[in-house]
């Protein structure tokens, strides 16, 4: 019997456009991941770590990070094989040659050869990227072989499964692991969890997916597989376990009146870890333009409670039907401007945020 | 508010107390010629309502009378509100202010002091003037009833007058707290925008600009890390090129090494196989030299032989040919002394010919010089006879002109006669005829007898004395015949100068001179015609030395042949002989020469053939001994009997064909390896030493390149794009906020503009109905339709509907003035919608013509039943068909003052 623990795309030294000003912590919280499947390892007491692919985001992130990772590598306590993908290859300059990596400990080991590696009772069948983009399937370097002793393969590509056709980088054919007479096929490229079954049925081949979700909108991303083969030819068994520490939480609500901005922020409420959330809320509909100023208060209350807010309410129209406000303002230009903003601004955004303004100006003395 | 009365005085020109009223509550019309006031009036009533009472300074002091050091003072009457006020002022000297309110038949106190100044503005809804004279703006309503002179045009409204316009039409485009959000509006968006709607930049920056540039300064340093970014991709991609060039130079480098150690065995092998062949072919060699001296010996022997008997049998035939030969070279040697001696009896006879020939020369030299002499001797004398003749003709002196001298005297001669012809024309002619016999004595005795007569001529006088009766003298002019006298001097003087070298007296004996001179010349040159011609291009001095030599010559065959000296000889009859004897012996000569010729060479053939044949003989015997010799010598070298070295000679060229045979398998062996793999193994070498430095240098530039790649690896491009674009996207994201802001404040206040736009149109629209309608009466015509802006002043006009709106300044001066004049009526009638208003207008249409005027006053007729109106004016006239208004001659009231009288 074997068991390992199968993680990819850790992506560490990513971009994080996407949240503004918690991009740090984002990027932090991937480390703090990584930590968590080396303990996973521990616990579980696996023989081996397989990481297939991508666990750094690009082979000219800063060394610092290299340096972090390997120290997080290196206390596992059973050996971590680290498979280049197609954002680290193998390349000259890449990630495995620096200093940092190459004076890893022994437990650390680079899969820089698709020669077969044996741990235990398997034997690991590496398919390394030398590229960052290629059009060959990685697995064909597996030379097929009758089943003899556990073979894993790993490595890091599109599977190309009906339904689920991506980038066409590096296909992996839907049926390589009985190509290769494989009893499981590790996979990385994907960052949300994936599994194949293969002609017996079994899941022969998983993309672990992320260990950390990435980006708002990922399903089933932020875990690691724990993989149990019995025995050569016997299915494996994969449990999915939990490692990501953030939560990406997308809300997208229709507003008709103020007490359904209200909802969306009791909705929020339940998350446990709000300083571990990201929050991406969009709203659409109307509310009366006395209202519109909900929004803004709304957006604040997100914005100090999570980590990172996303607030759109761009698509949030003045009720054109609601003009108390304005026949409250003074007669004269600034009504009648404000009675025609009213009614560009169901086509115009610059006239929504006019009207906003307008309504925030003639407040101020009462907030006063 | 309306004036009911005026009093001033102590203000400008007027000195003295001076009083209006009471005014008509319509129309009031102020006139008088210049200098009466009028202006001063106006200006004055301004001051009095809107000035402090204790305004100072220069303008403030100009108000006084000049040169007077009083307090200008000025008492206004007005109803406003339905009360009646007295409002009194003094200023600069005791400045004092007081409001009084009529109660009952007087005016009981309102206010005074500031009290009263602020009382009065408060019912002007003026505003308090700074320091000095109020300006126009602080007048509140009044600024836009009240023209100046000079001023009728409105250029601009304040803020007082235009929001009591709103109140008077009753609409507003804001109010105090409109006006409030609108300086909000306004304020806020300042912070973005200049005043001329661009984005303010530099100190002060609005943040959308700040962000902006921030965004900006982060793409630049974004665009940095990404060429950093890509230039480490690049040095990677290089690295494994270069990794690939020194691995496939590795590579070759092992195969030349490879490829170096098998050549390297091969020409080992080679040297073996070359050595192996030259040992062969030298044990070949060396059986082919035993083989051929064996076999040279056996030649030699046999040679030796063969030659010795040649030699014997040479011999015996030599020794039967020699007496033969010996005969024949004494036959030959006979015929050759016959023929010698028959040529030599042939050659005495040519002596005989050659002095026949001889002689015969010189017969003929003998007379060629004979006839030679007898030719020239004649010409020579006959040259000389000539020589002396032309010589004795050339030595006698000529008295004789030549033909152009002939010629000259020939011309002076003529000149001379028609001088005196000229001079005898001239000259005074008088004729004595005589009646009876009477001397003459002068010019010369004569006497004449009756019925004879003498003439005197002569220059310029002639006279004739006759004895008995005086002196006959006839004048003519002093100067007559000088002129012709003098020409026949000077004819006279050429003629004796050209005829004088010659002797002669008259022309004449010089011609006939002249034609002998010209006959004895031809004569001589006949002479030197024919002397030439003896010459025949020679000379006297040669013609003789070819006579000496002639001479000499026949001198010489004389003596040499004595006989010629009696008779010539006979050169035809030598020439025949010595032909004739030429012709039969030179022939017979030559023949013999060359038969003796032939003799000769016969002979010494024939010797020649006996003395090699007689040597032949002789050296045969010692010939023959060195051939026996010979033999003896390779006999006796070898020692061997002819058997044994038959024997050995085959057994030489066996071993010979053996060692050939070897020699062959050798070479062939050697030619089935191959060539030399020495080249080879040069080539290989040098080769590998080029791949080792190749590989050497490749290996230092993979190192180079991993440094560098290290070096770039190191700097973590990609974490400082990963951070610079997060930090673009977060301004992107601020800019984009700041610009919906700044986008929504400028859209913001556009909606504002509109909206004022239109409320400012229903605000103007009864100010633009009544000029609309008032001006075309003036005019008396269309003037399309008028454009106003919120602070009520005419903006354009449109004079076409739907067409486009000009400036004012497109309006005659007229024109002008009667829309600004119509403009201030309409604002007076409807402020006075509410409350009578007074508009003053002081000289206000100073460019409108007559026909115009008479329109105006139609028209200020009507308002004045809605308005008070104050008209300044020098042109009263103008105004006279104003049924209903009231005059003041302000004149006229001055004149009536005491203090003037």
């Amino acid at each position: 019997m074997i068991r390992f623990l199968h993680s990819a795309d850790w992506q560490i030294g990513m971009k994080a456009v996407h949240v503004g000003t918690a991009g740090d912590r984002v990027r932090e919280a991937r480390f703090e991941a990584a930590r968590n499947v080396i303990a996973l390892a521990r616990d579980r007491g696996v023989d081996f770590v397989l990481l297939a692919g991508d666990t750094f985001e690009d082979n000219a992130v800063d060394r610092s990070l290299v340096e972090r990772v390997v120290d997080v590598l290196a206390s596992s306590p059973v050996p971590v094989l680290v498979l280049p993908g197609n954002h680290d290859p193998l390349v000259p300059g890449a990630i495995y040659e620096s200093r940092a990596f190459t004076r890893a400990s022994d437990r650390v080991r680079l899969l820089a050869t698709t020669e077969p590696v044996t741990i235990g009772a398997a034997t690991i069948l590496p398919c390394p990227l030398r590229t960052k983009h290629g059009h060959a399937d990685p697995t064909r370097a597996i030379a097929a072989e009758p089943r003899s002793g556990i073979r894993i393969g790993v490595a890091h590509g599109t599977l190309r499964v009906a339904g689920l056709e991506g980038d066409d980088d590096f296909p992996i054919d839907a049926d390589a692991a009985e190509r290769c007479g494989l009893d499981y096929l590790a996979l990385g490229h994907w960052h949300s969890h994936f599994v194949a079954p293969g002609c017996d049925g079994a899941p022969r081949i998983a993309y672990s997916g992320t260990h950390e979700q990435t980006k708002f909108g990922e399903g089933a991303s932020g875990n690691a597989l724990v993989v149990t083969i019995r025995e050569p030819g016997a299915p494996p068994e994969i449990e999915v376990v939990r490692t990501g520490v953030l939560e990406w939480r997308q809300v997208e609500r229709q507003v008709s009146e103020a007490a359904d901005v209200g909802r969306i922020m009791w909705d929020l409420e339940a998350i446990a870890t709000p300083k571990r959330a990201l929050v991406d809320a969009t709203l659409r509909g109307t509310l009366p333009s006395a209202d519109l100023r909900k929004l803004d208060e709304t957006r604040r209350f997100l914005t100090e409670r999570f980590l990172f807010v996303r607030f759109d309410a761009s698509a949030v129209v003045p009720s054109p039907t609601d003009a108390r406000w304005i026949d409250a303002l003074p007669p004269g230009a600034v009504q009648g401007a404000a009675r025609r903003l009213l009614a560009e601004a169901a086509e115009s955004p610059v006239a929504r945020e006019a009207l906003t303004l307008l309504y925030a100006f003639a407040n101020e003395r009462e907030a006063r | 508010m309306i004036f009911r009365a005026i009093e001033i005085e102590s203000w400008g020109c007027f000195t003295t107390p001076l009083a209006i009223g009471p005014l008509a509550e319509g129309v009031n019309v102020i006139h008088g010629p210049n200098a009466t006031g009028k202006s001063t009036l106006a200006s004055a009533l301004a001051r009095g309502l809107f000035d402090r009472h204790k305004v100072s300074g220069s303008d403030a002091e100009a108000l006084r009378p000049w040169g007077r050091d009083v307090g200008p003072r000025i008492a206004i009457e007005f109803a406003h509100a339905g009360v009646e006020y007295r409002l009194e002022k003094r200023f600069l000297v005791g400045p004092s202010s007081r409001l009084l309110r009529r109660e009952g038949s007087g005016f009981a106190l309102v206010a005074e002091g500031e009290a009263a100044d602020e009382r009065v503005r408060a019912i002007l809804s003026a505003t308090p003037a700074g320091k000095g004279l109020s300006k126009s703006s602080n007048w509140g309503i009044a600024q836009v009833l009240w023209a100046p002179q000079g001023e009728l045009r409105l250029d601009e409204t304040s803020r007082d007058a235009e929001v009591r316009l709103r109140d008077a039409i009753g609409a507003s485009t804001s109010s105090p707290e409109g006006e409030r959000l609108e300086r909000r509006i306004d304020e806020e968006w300042s912070k973005i925008f200049t005043p001329k709607g661009q984005l303010k930049r530099g100190q002060g920056a609005s943040r959308l600009v700040t962000v902006e540039a921030d965004r900006r300064r982060v793409e630049d340093e974004l665009a940095r890390a990404c060429a950093d970014l890509a230039a480490f991709e690049e040095a990677s991609r290089k690295l494994e090129a270069l990794r690939d060039g020194h691995a496939s130079l590795a590579k070759d480098q092992q195969l030349t090494k490879d490829r170096l150690v098998e050549l390297r065995a091969r020409a080992t092998a080679y040297l073996e196989l070359v050595a192996k062949e030259e040992k062969i072919a030298s044990e070949e060699s060396a059986a082919r030299d035993r083989a051929a001296a064996i076999d040279r010996r056996v030649r030699a022997l046999a040679d030796v032989r063969a030659k010795r008997r040649e030699l014997e049998t040479s011999k015996g035939d030599v020794a039967a040919k020699l007496p033969a030969l010996e005969a024949e070279v004494g036959a030959r040697a006979g015929e050759v002394n016959r023929l010698a001696a028959r040529l030599a009896e042939t050659r005495a006879a040519l002596d005989d010919l050659e002095s026949m020939r001889i002689e015969l020369d010189d017969a003929r030299r003998f007379r060629a010089a004979s006839e030679k002499e007898a030719t020239l001797r004649p010409r020579i004398d006959r040259i000389d006879e000539l020589d002396r003749r032309i010589a004795a003709s050339g030595s006698r002196p000529s008295t004789a002109p030549s033909r152009d001298e002939l010629s000259a005297i020939g011309r002076a001669a003529a000149a001379r006669d028609q001088a005196r012809a000229v001079l005898d024309a001239s000259a005074l002619r008088l004729e004595i005829t005589a009646e009876a016999p009477v001397e003459i004595e002068a010019p010369e005795q004569r006497r004449l007898a009756p019925g004879e007569s003498v003439e005197v001529r002569g220059t310029p006088e002639v006279s004739i004395r006759i004895r008995g009766v005086g002196i006959v003298r006839a004048r003519g002019p002093s100067d007559l015949g000088a002129s012709p006298a003098d020409a026949l001097r000077k004819a006279d003087e050429t003629l004796s100068a050209l005829m004088q070298p010659f002797g002669a007296t008259d022309v004449e004996s010089l011609e006939k001179r002249a034609r002998e001179r010209e006959s004895s010349e031809a004569t001589v040159q006949a002479m030197k015609l024919e002397r030439d011609t003896l010459l025949a291009g020679s000379n006297p001095a040669t013609l003789r030395s070819e006579l000496d030599r002639a001479h000499r010559e026949t001198v010489e065959l004389r003596a040499r042949r004595p006989d010629w000296t009696n008779s010539a000889p006979h050169v035809e009859s030598m020439e025949e002989a010595y032909t004739k004897h030429h012709a039969s012996l030179v022939p017979l000569v030559r023949a013999l020469e060359d038969e003796h010729k032939t003799a000769a060479r016969s002979h010494a053939d024939a010797e020649q053939s006996w003395f090699r044949e007689r040597t032949k003989f002789e050296s045969l015997p010692a010939q023959i001994q060195r051939e026996i010799d010979a033999e003896r010598r390779l006999v006796d070298e070898d020692g061997l009997d002819e058997a044994a070295r038959a024997a050995a000679c085959e057994d030489a060229a066996l071993a010979w064909r053996a060692a050939t045979a070897a020699a062959r398998i050798a070479k062939e062996e050697r030619r089935e390896f191959g060539g030399d793999p020495a080249g080879d193994v040069v080539r290989t070498e040098q080769s590998l030493e080029r791949l080792d430095d190749a590989e050497r240098r490749a290996f230092e530039a993979v190192k180079l390149a991993e440094g560098a790649l290290n070096d770039r690896a190191d700097e973590g491009a990609y974490s400082t794009v990963a951070r610079l674009e997060e930090q673009r996207a977060r301004l992107a994201d601020d800019e984009a906020r700041e610009r919906r802001r700044a986008d929504a404040l400028e859209c913001l206040r556009s909606a504002i503009a509109k909206a004022r736009a239109e409320v400012v149109d229903l605000l103007v629209r009864p100010i633009r109905a009544r000029v609309e309608k008032s001006l075309p009466r003036i005019v008396g015509g269309e003037i399309g339709s008028l454009e106003f802006g919120a602070d009520f002043r005419p903006r354009a006009i449109r004079p076409e509907p739907g067409g486009d709106a000009v400036g004012l300044d497109a309006l005659s001066g007229g024109t002008a003035e009667q829309l600004h004049f119509a403009t201030r009526l309409a604002l007076a009638e409807v402020l006075s919608e509410k409350a009578r208003e007074v508009i003053v207008l002081d000289d206000p249409l100073v460019f409108t013509d007559a026909e115009r005027m008479v329109r105006i006053a139609e028209v200020l007729a009507e308002a004045g039943a809605r308005c008070q109106i104050l008209l300044f004016t020098c042109h009263p006239e103008r105004y006279r068909g104003l049924p209903v208004a009231r005059e003041f001659d302000l004149a006229a009231i001055r004149r009536a003052d005491p203090a003037k009288r």
